[in-house]
Parts: C-alpha cells; structure tokens; sequence
C-alpha cells in the first residue's frame, strides 16, 4: 500500500516536471516584441554639461581635515580609551590570579 | 526588597561592561561603513524630449511606441481621434514595461496584469496609482515631451 | 542567572561541540620571555586583514573596474559617497600597516628561527602569504587606474618580463597581453578581488591550524637558559590573558588606522595621459622601494647578462634561500645556535631598511 502511494506521488511530480520542462512560451508573450520604439531627442538641462564628472580640485576637497571629521576621530578615541582602560583594569586582575596559581603556569 | 544573593556575579557584570564597551567601539566604527551603503545618486533626467512630427506621423491611430526620456521608459499613445499621450512606461506596481491595447484602449502589465486606462489610471490589478503622465505639448514642427515630477529629478538608492 | 548560563552552555554545546573548542582553548599556554612581544604580530595582522575584508568589498559596490571608467568610480567614491573618503581611505591605510607588520612578523620569526622543527610549514604557509599580501598590495595600488598606477603597471609587469625562460610568459599573463590597456585592469582586478583574498583566505587557515597544534615557537637562546637554570619557562594562558592583550592592540590599532584615514586620506593622482612621458620622481609604493633601489643600483649589463635580469635572478635567489631557511639553517633544526644564518638575517634586515630609506628619500 505504501509503496503503490509512493508510486503514485513519484509520477505526479515527474509529470509536473515533464510539463515544466517541455513547455513553451506563452503566446501573447510574442506580442510585447512586436512595439516599435520612436526616435527622442533628449534636451539637457542648463548647467547639467559635464554632469558626473568629478575634477580633482573636488576629490582634493573632500580629502580636507574637517572639524567634523577631527570631532570623530576624538569620539572614536574616547570609545577606545573606555573599552582599554575596562580591559585592562581586568588584566591587573587575571594577572594577580595568575601569580596566585589560579591558572596553570608552566608549558 | 533586599536579594539573598546577586543576580551576576562581579565578574559576569565586569566582562558584560567589557563586551558592551567593545560593542560600543563597533558600533561607533559600524555607522560609517552603513551610511557608506546608503548612497543616494541623484540620476539626472534631461528637461525635456523632442519628437519630429514627421517621426509622429508614422505612428498608426489607436497605437503606441516607446520612447527613452533620460533613464526613464516612455510610452506614446496616439488616440483614434489623432491625439497624442504620453506616459512613463513603468508599471506603478513593480516597476515592469507597460504594454498598449488597441482593442481595449488600455494599458497592460504582463508581470501581474495590471490594467490603466487611456488617461493612465489604474483600473485593475495590483498597480496603486496611476501611471507617470508627461505633458506633450506641439511647437511648431516639433512634439515636446516633458516630465513633470519635482522639476525633472528623481533619486534613486544605490 | 547561573543556571540559565548553564543551560546555554549546554545546548550550544551538544550542537556547536564547543566544549571541545573550549577546552583546547584553556589549555593553550603561550610563553612568557623577553621576546614575547613579537607573539603578539599574527592576531594584528588578522585584524587588519578582517579591516580589509570588510572595507574592500563594500568599495566594490561602488567601483566601476574597467579602463573608461575606473577612475571617476573612485572619484565618486572620494567626493560623493558619504564617507567614501573614509572607507577607502582605511581601506588603504590597513593595507599599508598589513604589510608594515607582516614585514615585522616576518623579519622577527626570521630572526628567532621559528621555522625550525616541527614549524617547517608554518613557515612556508607564512612565505606564500607574505607575497600574497604584497601582490594584493601592488594590485590594490593599480585599480583606480590614475597616472601612477599606469605607471606601476608598465613597470610591474615589465620587471617579471626579465625573469629567464618564463618571464615573457608571466609578462603576458598579468596583462593580458603584450601591451598594458583595458585587458590589464580586468586582470589587476580579478586577482585583487578574486583570486588573492582566496588564496590568502585559504592559506591562512592552514597557517592558524598549524600555529595552534604545534604552540608558540620559544627562540633558541631562552629554551637553553631555561635547560642550563634547570627552571622551565613560564606559560600564561591564552584565554582569558593573552585575548585581552590581543583585543587591546586591536582598540590602538583600529585608533591608529582611523587616524591616518583622518589625516592623510588617500590620493587619486592625475588622469592617464597615454602620450605623456613618466613623470619625474616616478616610484613603487613603499613596500617595493628596496627592489627598486637594489635594481636601480646595478649596472646595466653584468658580465654580458643584462642589469636588470641579473638583479631580478639574484633577489629570487635570495627569496629561495629564504623559504628553504628550515633546509638550509640545518643548525637550527637540531636547536643549536646558528650566528651565520642569524648574520644573513641581520644583513638581509639591514639592506631591506637601508634600501627602502635610500629609496624613500632620494
């Protein structure tokens, strides 16, 4: 009984696959092929020339040392001084355990 | 209410102040690097897009071409009285070409099928809103095609 | 709360088999002497190179990699994508410092002989990983396709063009040809992005493996004292000491980088004029200036054999004697001290500073 049910559902889904396999496109698809296009002529905007072009005075520009840069780097230090000093002040006290004997000493 | 005993020990809540603090540090360093990926690159449409009447002539009544308006797709219809629409031929749903149909005067998108009408509102499907209407305006010899949306720009999100 | 943490354990435990991992961890001792400090070189190298995985793919989302359009890519990158400077800027700077202290790493394990028994292939998964960093640092150079890095790439793939038998074949491989052009950059890329950081990727697992069976190597001169004072060299425990030293040099490192990424952000030099001469003062970055130096001092033609074959034979001769340095300092494989080939690393260390100084100067 198992075995003629898992029959069943092998040849369900191997027909699914043959279906999907031999298919082909729908019809009405071929239509979207048959639009023509008209030629456009795109008028620019003033000032909108050399759009996109990036000189080298501006890629100079962006490499200033700015306050709001210099502010950062100070925000990221005062981070890392924290998260050092807490760290170490642990180390201080694994250190002390360590002289103790609390960890294995020797190689 | 006093507790018999700590919820964390002193060193459990030191280490939690050690992670937070080296969270912290990532965190600090994490928002210029998502910022980074979230970069808004205004692309440009031009101001506006001619089209000979000429080239208008050779479109039949009850018909519509595509045409390129800066990055954007653009359908032109010419009715069967002989006027002339255009549209943004992107779909409002999902950003799929819009197709024309002569025999039912409407607008059809193939991915869900979506339906506008000839004015481009949204009759059926998925689409929520109307489809992108430029002005089409004649001067002279020429068909002069503009989009009006926030004075020709759009943004796009990397 | 201590039984939750308990329970965790244990769950991740019987599906991650971390209390394996764990107990391997607590274990590994790492050895206290005076030249503990040059341990500490491979967990800063790692964390640059996690730095460098992260910075340079997010760049990649941005750069355009062929010829045409290169360059404005990473100038948009500088000028228009918010905090594109940065990024590409620790992106560099991290590069630098990798091979700034892979060349510490390399020269201090050179010195103390760490590649003696058993950590032969240590020491040669280190050799490949070292020209593999410095390749990823000479095409990294290459890709914003500017005036120097068109220069590099005349010159950097000329120079393995003078290698004997293979050169003209390794000469056309990095460019894709005969000539450098579009083809070239594609290449550059591919290796800078693809191929490298994989390879890089792959043998640094194989070296971090074989770091971790075999323990810290403990130079020649110490493991006698410690024979001759009958005492035994003291261990301190990976986890949780040496994380914590580990995780502080991380914080200066990552404060240091940001720092120069802040200050001296990198340059995008002048389009490529392809009719221009090379312009004056014209020179490899500075983990090259020693080979350029080296070759800039030899004559052009020695004995017959052109200069530049001579110099470019000679320094590989040299890179051999030094991967094979398990084979050749046989001293050292039975533990015995070896002034020689310790003399040959100081001499080799002195002409690697003074020639990058000369170079960098004048």
């Amino acid at each position: 009984m198992k075995r003629i049910f898992a029959c069943l559902i092998l040849c369900a889904c191997a027909a699914l696959f043959m279906t999907g396999f031999f298919s082909v496109p729908p019809v009405h698809a071929e239509e979207a092929a048959q639009m023509k296009t008209i030629p456009a002529k795109q008028i620019k905007k003033e000032g909108a020339a050399a759009a996109g072009i990036i000189s080298r005075e501006e890629v100079e520009k962006a490499r200033a040392v700015t306050p709001e840069r210099v502010y950062w780097l100070a925000g990221l230090w005062l981070v890392i001084l924290v998260a050092a000093v807490l760290i170490r002040w642990q180390l201080r006290h694994d250190n002390k355990l360590y002289e103790e004997g609390y960890y294995s000493q020797e190689l | 209410m006093k507790l018999k005993e700590s919820l964390l020990s002193r060193r459990d809540f030191f280490t939690g102040l050690i992670y937070g603090s080296l969270a912290s540090v990532a965190a600090y360093v994490a928002y210029p690097v998502v910022r980074f990926l979230y970069y808004e690159k205004k692309l440009p449409l031009p101001k506006e897009v001619t089209i000979t009447l000429a080239d208008l002539e050779q479109v039949s009544l009850n018909s519509a071409v595509y045409f390129q308006y800066g990055y954007l797709p653009g359908i032109l219809v010419r009715t069967e009285a002989g006027e002339v629409k255009a549209f943004s031929a992107k779909c409002t749903h999902l950003d799929c070409n819009v197709n024309y149909k002569p025999d039912t005067k409407t607008f059809h998108c193939a991915c869900h099928d979506g339906y506008f009408d000839i004015t481009g509102k949204n009759i059926a499907g998925p689409p929520p809103k109307p489809l992108l209407a430029f002005t089409v305006k004649q001067e002279g010899e020429i068909m002069v095609i503009t989009c009006p949306e926030e004075g020709g720009e759009e943004t796009k999100k990397a | 709360m201590e039984e939750q943490k308990i329970q965790v354990k244990k769950a991740l435990d019987e599906r991650l088999l971390l209390g394996a991992l764990i107990d391997l961890a607590r274990k590994k001792l790492v050895p206290v002497h005076k030249h503990t400090i040059w341990y500490y070189m491979g967990a800063l190298l790692l964390i640059l190179f996690m730095i460098q995985m992260v910075t340079g793919p997010i760049l990649l989302f941005y750069y355009k990699p062929a010829a045409e359009t290169a360059y404005q890519s990473v100038a948009e990158i500088m000028v228009k994508v918010p905090y594109g400077w940065l990024i590409r800027s620790v992106h560099h700077w991290s590069s630098n410092l990798m091979i700034m202290i892979a060349f510490v790493h390399f020269f201090s394990t050179f010195l103390v002989k760490a590649y003696r028994r058993p950590r032969e292939f240590t020491w040669f998964t280190g050799m490949i990983m070292f020209l593999l960093v410095l390749f990823l640092g000479y095409t990294g150079y290459t890709l914003p396709f500017d005036e120097r890095a068109f220069f590099a790439l005349n010159v950097g793939t000329d120079m393995p063009g003078a290698i004997p038998v293979v050169g003209q074949y390794v000469l056309q491989f990095l460019r894709g040809g005969a000539q450098v052009g579009m083809h070239t950059l594609n290449r550059f890329f591919a290796l800078h992005v693809g191929v490298l950081p994989l390879a890089l990727l792959v043998v640094l697992a194989i070296h971090i493996i074989l770091v971790q069976m075999h323990g810290m190597s403990i130079p020649i001169s110490i493991e006698k004292k410690a024979r001759e004072e009958k005492k035994k060299i003291p261990g301190k425990p990976m986890f949780p000491h040496f994380v914590w030293h580990d995780a502080v040099n991380g914080l200066v490192l990552v404060g240091l980088l940001f720092t120069l990424a802040v200050y001296m952000p990198s340059e995008l030099g002048a389009v490529i004029d392809y009719l221009k001469p090379a312009p004056v003062g014209v020179k490899p970055d500075w983990f090259f200036l020693w080979v350029y130096q080296i070759l800039k001092w030899i004559p052009t033609y020695v004995l017959g054999i052109e200069g530049e074959v001579v110099g470019i034979t000679g320094l590989a001769m040299v890179a051999a004697v030094i991967f094979c340095a398990p084979f050749v300092d046989w001293k050292s494989q039975h533990n015995e001290r070896s002034p020689l080939f310790t003399a040959f690393a100081v001499v080799s260390l002195a002409v690697f500073l003074v020639c990058t100084a000369i170079g960098f100067f004048f």
